[in-house]
């Protein structure tokens, strides 16, 4: 048997391990754009119930304030969301 | 001492009691120290029961949020430097976009905890209002009458730059002590207990 059979043979059936660190980076920014997420959403509705317990006149600055948190903090996770997805 | 006229001006029911602690309640109003405040109320608040004061933590516990933010944007920066992420801009975009979203939402979380982390001292009662994390508040408060014994403590070198303390209220019967944490001129804030303490006991307020 012709030696460069036995290497072929021996090369060819060599499973090949294909390490991603794209994926492996998409991961923690998924999990973190969901946790801002509902962080925001917590914050949110915690600040519902405190502004009922506590009032003053500032209440309604501190309900702008966490409410536009909430809309941009949705908006932007779903555009990251979507260049995560592209790249 | 004459008393001066002001925003915050000390109401008649106050000044006539002669007591000190109309003094320490003059002068300019913050929102970390807010002698008097108007519109302001609670959940049980009685229609004749006066808001005396509101004090919130001082501002410097809070400047380790600015700190955490600055850290998460180094790392975010040092992470752009790798060529894997440099290389490919969607992932830099989103990168950065997540970088973005999680100071905003420290930042967020540092003014809101400062705002609803409220003391309140009322002529009836003081309120302990804690907003100790996203998921969870407390509130804790103790008639006038009830409280036996007010300390306060300044420990380290930012109580000494800032005159910051935190003020421990005792109250009767087996029930834990209200904490006001962090408070500016917490030795004010003591007096100003102790002069309404006296007052409620000879049924002046």
């Amino acid at each position: 048997m012709d030696p460069y059979d036995i290497i072929d043979s021996l090369t060819i059936d060599t499973p090949k391990v294909d390490f991603n660190l794209f994926g492996l980076l998409k991961i923690p920014a998924f999990i973190i754009l969901f946790a801002n997420m509902l962080f925001a959403l917590m914050m949110y509705l915690r600040v519902r119930i405190l502004s009922d317990t506590f009032s003053s006149p500032d209440n309604k600055i501190v309900k702008t304030v966490i409410l536009i948190h909430l809309f941009v903090t949705l908006i932007g996770s779903l555009i990251s969301l979507l260049f995560v997805v592209l790249s | 001492m004459a008393i001066k006229e002001g925003p915050n001006k000390v109401p008649r029911k106050f000044r006539n009691l002669g007591k000190s602690f109309t003094e320490h309640l003059q002068g300019e109003s913050s929102y970390f120290f807010m002698p008097f405040p108007k519109n302001l109320s609670f959940v049980g608040k009685d229609k004749d029961e006066n808001v005396i004061l509101v004090i919130r933590t001082h501002w410097i516990m809070y400047i380790r949020y600015l700190f955490i933010v600055l850290f998460i944007i180094i790392v975010a920066a040092l992470i752009s430097g790798i060529s894997i992420v440099s290389e490919n801009p969607s992932l830099l975009v989103s990168m950065w976009i997540v970088c973005i979203l999680t100071c905003l939402s420290i930042l967020v979380y540092g003014f809101i905890r400062w705002f609803y982390n409220v003391n309140i001292i009322t002529d009836q009662r003081v309120i302990d209002l804690d907003f100790t994390s996203a998921l969870s508040h407390s509130s804790s408060e103790a008639r006038l009458e009830r409280i036996e014994d007010v300390t306060h403590k300044q420990i380290g070198v930012l109580s000494s730059v800032f005159d910051i303390g935190t003020l421990y209220i005792q109250t009767a019967g087996a029930k834990a002590e209200i904490e006001f944490d962090n408070i500016p001129k917490p030795r004010e804030v003591q007096d100003i207990l102790y002069d309404l303490l006296e007052s409620k006991q000879k049924g002046e307020i």
